[in-house]
């Protein structure tokens, strides 16, 4: 089953519903990677970039 | 769009387990609960020994997820496979089904007690308010809400274990393939699976990289 972040597994009974925030949906931290809250797109860019760093042919210094 | 995805190359893993105690370290697993290990074939063999670092796979269909009789898995839109703690009643049907081993579960009690299960998150945290305590406590660190990778594969000593976007990966690997003359492919491909001999044992070619599939 996938769902759309900020969208939920089946509700139980009794149980609270629960919510998933996506990644992007955050704050980048002070002194972390930077990328504009909200949007998915600077993230996965931002997220990219930094897998380079796994790639020693291709390594960027972060 | 981003799917999140692990490839370990087991031509680079050197059995170093520092995936292993990154991963503890990171998201303060606790005793008993491996979350990541690394399997070692042909130990002891010299030239023959292969190792690779096995967590869950987060796959596209899931089979932790399909078997799950209280629904508690769902999977996000980067394909990140996360379960929900609270609905989750420790049947251990999870760990039957997963190929991989992932399910991990911290008690070994009377009757069958299991304890909620625990596994790899991809560093994505779970369902409680992103980089709150809550979600620290239940499910370890949400690394991708800071913007970073699982601290495994960005500790890997060797670069081998390999953590990222599924498209990534499959360049990075393709082109070390191509740079090292297709050595390592074949322990992914359909010639290993299907019984026929690896290259260079006159066997046929190897088949093409893991990062090609879904």
């Amino acid at each position: 089953m996938e769902v759309e972040q900020a969208s939920t597994p089946a509700q139980q009974a009794g149980q609270t519903v629960k919510r998933d925030t996506a990644a992007w949906n955050n704050e980048p931290l002070a002194a972390g990677p930077k990328w504009t809250k909200g949007d998915r797109t600077s993230w996965e860019e931002q997220i990219k970039r930094r897998q380079l760093a796994q790639h020693e042919h291709k390594r960027i210094y972060q | 769009m981003a799917r999140m995805k692990f490839l370990c190359d087991t031509e680079r893993c050197i059995e170093c387990n520092g995936c292993v105690t990154a991963c503890k370290n990171e998201n303060e697993v606790p005793w008993g609960v491996n979350r990541r290990r690394v399997v070692t074939i042909n130990d002891g063999v010299i030239g023959a020994e292969k190792s690779i670092s096995v967590a869950c796979m987060h796959c596209s269909d899931a089979p932790c997820m399909a078997v799950c009789p209280v629904d508690c898995f769902y999977k996000t839109t980067d394909g990140v496979v996360l379960h929900d703690k609270d609905l989750c009643i420790g049947c251990g049907y999870c760990f039957y089904a997963c190929p991989f081993g992932a399910p991990q579960f911290p008690q070994a009690g009377a009757f069958g007690l299991r304890g909620k299960m625990d596994k790899c998150t991809f560093c994505a945290g779970g369902p409680e308010a992103d980089k709150s305590d809550a979600e620290f406590k239940k499910y370890g660190r949400n690394r991708l809400a800071e913007g970073k990778l699982p601290a495994c594969a960005e500790m890997c000593s060797t670069k081998a274990l390999l953590g990222g976007d599924g498209d990534v990966i499959a360049d990075i690997y393709r082109e070390r393939v191509a740079r090292r003359g297709s050595k390592g492919a074949e322990a992914w491909g359909w010639g290993s699976a299907y019984g026929q001999p690896p290259k260079g044992a006159g066997g046929a070619a190897p088949a093409a990289p893991a990062g090609g599939k879904s």
